[in-house]
């Protein structure tokens, strides 16, 4: 049964700020859903280093450039995959053909000269869209639950600014201590880091063998076994899906669109985890049961 | 009577650029009385006035008292033929005279001319749109919209005038791009109503106040990013997972 309280993950967070159309209105739709929804500081700490980092290193990049074509050939160098840039090109190519069939025109271009060129209002379009993207993600972030929980004191909330080249910077995007806040709070749980790293053991193979989970399990392990223990920035990331695991109330759902990865780690301390999809197939508002 | 200007500064305190309120002062003291009465409004002594410009400027190193001194004599024969407390009209304005006097040619770009001329005209769209839909006339509410919609192109070819100008914009043109021709609803036109007169008060606002007026007008069930910004975000993100499956293998 879902539960009337949501503790909600880095994925959905990322999908109700910077992702678009459907991803965008799933989040934002699941989250109205539940009475009360609650984001981990946690969850805040890795949305800017990751996701809104991409959104961050595209304007650089496009500041770099100076030019969308040059944009997508640096980001595409060296690219082994090239099924996966056809949606990409196809959504950027929408975008110039509006530009020329409706953004300007022979007029305007004879009045404004380059300021009416095409290129130059595509290229200035994006670029002002990706700096006010990143800003306003960052605004949002404690604007889309109900509260934000559980604070980290190692980390600070720094809004992105702008360094004297005009390029964007995120920093610090990481705790500023080689001992993270969550350590006493992980040795007090070691109960619990136990059945994680069983649960991990458990895996099937595949799952076992991901980078993030083979990160994940080397940590744990070493809360679990030294008394002394230290956590790093970099262990504290690793942790990731662990760390909502571990920390979202038992009166609460794991609100995430990773589900996959999610669900043995949940399952094995006797939480729950459920996706915008299944929130969406009911139908009503989730209050308290 | 004397031409001074108002609170010079608050103007350096203002980063990057910044708005230039003119005016004329009844009783000599610096702007000490000059008070904003509504959006474009801005009381001087007992005269009100309609203060319409707004540009950029370096106000740390411009010398407002020399610049004044120069024009003194001139100021004082043009600014005396107003009684105070006599109504003010488009002949006896003192912002004419001022605008005369300060805001030579080469401060205005031509850019902002015409962005203040067209966010006027668009405000105007807008106003009767908003008042159609309220008296439930929805298709001329759109043509309304439609008729604001083409000014769009025209005004980002303005977005020299600020870099929050082009932002706005931008998120306007992609927001209503994205409603793939949809008649607006009364909440989405009350919202770009917002949205126009906010650049207009500020046509160079704070990157930050740009933000905070997109993320408002983006509440109102606007969708601001555009396609090609979601293509690019993609191919950065596949940049990684294409790394990834690199080490995977």
């Amino acid at each position: 049964m879902i539960k009337s309280k949501a503790f909600v993950d880095t994925a959905i967070l990322t999908n109700r700020l910077i992702k678009f159309r459907e991803e965008k209105k799933e989040a934002k739709d699941a989250l109205a859903k539940y009475e009360i929804t609650e984001l981990p500081v946690y969850a805040i700490k890795e949305f800017k280093a990751g996701p809104l980092d991409y959104v961050k290193y595209l304007y650089n990049k496009l500041l770099e450039t100076e030019s969308i074509g040059l944009t997508i050939i640096a980001l595409t160098n060296n690219f082994r995959q090239k099924n996966k840039q056809a949606t990409s090109l196809k959504l950027i190519g929408e975008l110039l053909e509006e530009v020329k069939t409706s953004r300007t025109n022979s007029n305007l271009k004879a009045k404004y000269g380059r300021l009416a060129d095409e290129e130059s209002i595509s290229y200035d379009s994006v670029k002002l869209e990706t700096k006010l993207l990143v800003y306003k993600a960052w605004k949002k972030r404690r604007t889309v639950t109900t509260t934000v929980v559980q604070p980290l004191s190692c980390y600070h909330e720094k809004a992105p600014c702008e360094e004297k080249n005009g390029q964007l910077s995120l920093k610090p995007n990481k705790c500023e201590t080689d001992n993270c806040c969550l350590t006493e709070k992980l040795k007090d749980k070691r109960f619990d880091v136990t059945k994680l790293k069983v649960a991990i053991d458990k895996l099937e193979s595949a799952l076992k063998t991901k980078p993030e989970n083979v990160k994940r399990q080397k940590i744990l392990r070493e809360i679990n076994s030294k008394s002394n223990v230290k956590i790093s920035n970099s262990d504290c990331r690793n942790l990731g899906d662990a760390v909502f695991a571990l920390f979202c109330p038992v009166d609460a759902d794991i609100l995430t669109t990773n589900i996959k990865d999610h669900k043995p780690l949940a399952n094995a301390l006797g939480k729950t985890v459920v996706s915008p999809q299944q929130i969406l197939g009911n139908t009503t508002k989730l209050t308290k049961i | 009577m004397l031409i001074r200007d108002n609170e010079t500064a608050n103007y350096s305190e203002v980063k990057g650029s910044t708005h230039l309120f003119k005016s004329v002062d009844s009783e000599i003291e610096t702007g000490s009385n000059v008070k904003q009465t509504s959006e474009s409004n801005y009381r001087i002594g007992k005269i009100t006035a309609r203060i319409p410009f707004v540009f950029e400027h370096d106000f740390k190193s411009w010398n407002i008292e020399d610049d004044l001194s120069d024009n003194r004599d001139t100021l004082k024969s043009e600014a005396k033929d107003i009684p105070t407390g006599e109504k003010l009209t488009s002949k006896n304005n003192p912002v004419k005279t001022i605008r005369n006097l300060y805001f030579q040619d080469e401060f205005i770009t031509p850019e902002l001319r015409t962005g203040i001329n067209l966010l006027e005209i668009s405000q105007n769209y807008i106003t009767k749109s908003l008042e159609s839909i309220q008296h439930r006339k929805r298709k001329e509410s759109d043509e309304f919209i439609m008729q604001f919609k083409a000014f769009l192109p025209e005004l980002f070819c303005c977005r020299t005038i600020s870099e929050s100008f082009g932002a706005v914009i931008n998120a306007i043109q992609n927001a209503l791009s994205n409603m793939k021709g949809c008649p607006l609803s009364e909440k989405q036109i009350v919202a770009l109503h917002e949205i126009i007169t906010g650049l207009l008060r500020e046509p160079a606002m704070s990157f930050e106040k740009a933000v905070d007026y997109v993320s408002k007008f983006e509440d109102a069930d606007f969708e601001v990013e555009s396609v090609g910004v979601e293509g690019l975000l993609k191919l950065t993100e596949i940049m990684d997972e294409d790394e990834t499956e690199l080490i995977n293998d």
